[in-house]
């Protein structure tokens, strides 16, 4: 118990003005469930969360009572969220399902950051300014990215997909991937990348230069398939919409 | 025990005869299984097959005529016994020379260029979702389809924490061809996937490759309750298609 009391003051500190602080500058942050959240990069060496709003707060009749969930999740950070820090890796849970509040969450660029969310009540994932590795597996929440350089590994059921690179890094991959709804990408003219498009049941658009090189080079297996290099190729990237459309644009 | 202590044990001959005779019928209904006993049988004959390295004859002249120079020039007697240390001494420097060469020289020589099973689980050990998913483009790059990274493929799909790698590798596999390990690793898999965006690709890359074999694993996927309907509705749709 002293053990576990040390590393809690050691990574996290009191809540200021509803802010909550983890004292880590490298290593790994996980959400699971938490419904609203934007994730951007920052210059700093903690990672700073901060609900928009005071939805997350119990009713009145509930007053002297205890939030509970079914996974025996208990409130540590007075935001309406579980937060465990093991090492260098910090899981995140949302204490109320039904919860609407929005938390902004600013990283730095060492941390690499993972989002899953499986329930109806996930909302659009807004993500800016972000250098450091995300990956998303959702289910309903649609996700946006805005100055953003990878690496990435995105998926969702429902949701679009819809990013703005400012830079595209060649570390690791770019992975796009929603089965019912768009992908919309831009990238630099100058980006360096070897995209795979697939769709099945949707079209592909762009108005980048690619190419597609020797036809016996690409392996398609249907005409919905498309593999071709910008600027001479680079980091793997790449975009999948199963039933709609793929945008891939030049910024 | 899992899977592959038991084919271990069936190729040493270590296991009992009654469980033998199980994994041989299993062996004839299942082509994943017997694909996954045909390569450790591989790997076992290959390191089998590896000659044992003999020291240079020349080196082992040399030395024999050192020890003689070393004999003529000894002042005091050499008693046979120190004759018979020294040769002893000898052979096992020589002994322990050649098995330095057998450990440093590879077991299987084949190249490590990216194209390999164990470059691929190589990958699949790293700890950054995005590297395993860089890891599998680099291996199935412009490959053709290859049996052993379809098995690694498929090891990924059942094995990777991240539904983003699983998605990944089924991607690759769909690349890999329509054969028939292909479509029965696939619908294996489709059996005990939890995550719908994998599901949902699986269903797709089995009715692409129009594997009517898939059509019970899809009605099984839509009786169970407990499935995600976006599934069900996918599976339904592929139902149709095939």
């Amino acid at each position: 118990m002293k053990i576990y009391t040390l590393i809690l003051a050691t990574f996290i500190t009191v809540p200021l003005m509803g802010q909550f602080k983890i004292n880590q500058s490298s290593g790994k942050i996980s959400f699971y469930e938490v419904n609203a959240v934007s994730f951007e990069g920052h210059s700093g060496s903690e990672i700073l969360i901060s609900p928009e709003d005071d939805d997350f707060e119990k009713p009145e009749r509930a007053e002297g009572l205890k939030l509970i969930s079914p996974a025996g999740i208990v409130d540590n950070s007075g935001i309406g969220l579980s937060v465990v820090t093991e090492g260098s890796e910090t899981a995140v849970h949302q204490i109320s399902s039904r919860s609407d509040t929005r938390y902004t969450v600013k990283v730095p660029a060492g941390v690499s950051i993972y989002y899953e969310c499986t329930t109806h009540a996930g909302r659009t994932v807004m993500v800016q300014d972000l250098a450091s590795e995300l990956e998303i597996s959702a289910n309903f929440n649609s996700v946006e990215l805005e100055r953003v350089s990878g690496p990435l590994a995105i998926s969702t059921v429902h949701g679009s997909i819809e990013a703005d690179f400012t830079e595209i890094s060649q570390d690791n991959s770019i992975s796009l991937h929603s089965v019912h709804n768009h992908v919309d990408v831009s990238v630099p003219s100058d980006a360096k990348a070897s995209f795979r498009l697939n769709t099945s049941w949707g079209e592909m658009f762009t108005d980048l230069d690619l190419d597609y090189g020797q036809r016996d080079d690409l392996r398609q297996i249907s005409s919905k398939k498309i593999a071709g290099k910008f600027n001479g190729g680079g980091v793997d990237f790449s975009l999948t919409s199963t039933h709609d459309d793929i945008y891939l644009r030049k910024k | 025990m899992n899977d592959d202590d038991i084919l271990i044990k069936y190729l040493l001959g270590e296991l009992a005869e009654q469980d033998a005779a199980d994994l041989e019928a299993r062996l004839r209904k299942d082509p994943v299984l017997q694909n996954e006993l045909d390569l450790l049988r591989a790997v076992w004959d290959k390191s089998q097959s590896i000659p044992l390295a003999q020291p240079d004859v020349k080196a082992t002249q040399r030395f024999e005529q050192w020890l003689a120079d070393q004999e003529a020039t000894t002042v005091a007697p050499a008693t046979k016994a120190l004759r018979m240390w020294r040769y002893a001494a000898a052979a096992s420097v020589i002994m322990l020379l050649g098995a330095f060469w057998i450990l440093q020289k590879p077991a299987i020589s084949e190249e490590s260029n990216g194209s390999t099973q164990t470059d691929l689980l190589h990958w699949a050990a790293e700890e950054s979702s995005t590297e395993r998913i860089k890891g599998i483009h680099a291996t199935v790059r412009e490959k053709e389809a290859d049996p052993e990274i379809v098995e690694a493929l498929l090891k990924v799909l059942r094995d990777d924490k991240s539904a983003n790698v699983r998605l990944t590798a089924v991607e690759a596999l769909q690349t890999m061809g329509s054969g028939d390990n292909v479509k029965q690793g696939l619908l294996k898999a489709l059996a005990t996937e939890k995550t719908p965006v994998v599901q949902i690709a699986i269903i797709n890359v089995l009715v692409g490759a129009d594997a009517k074999i898939a059509k019970e694993g899809f009605q099984n996927l839509i009786n169970k309750e407990e499935i995600d309907s976006t599934v069900k509705d996918e599976a339904q749709l592929g139902l149709m298609r095939l």
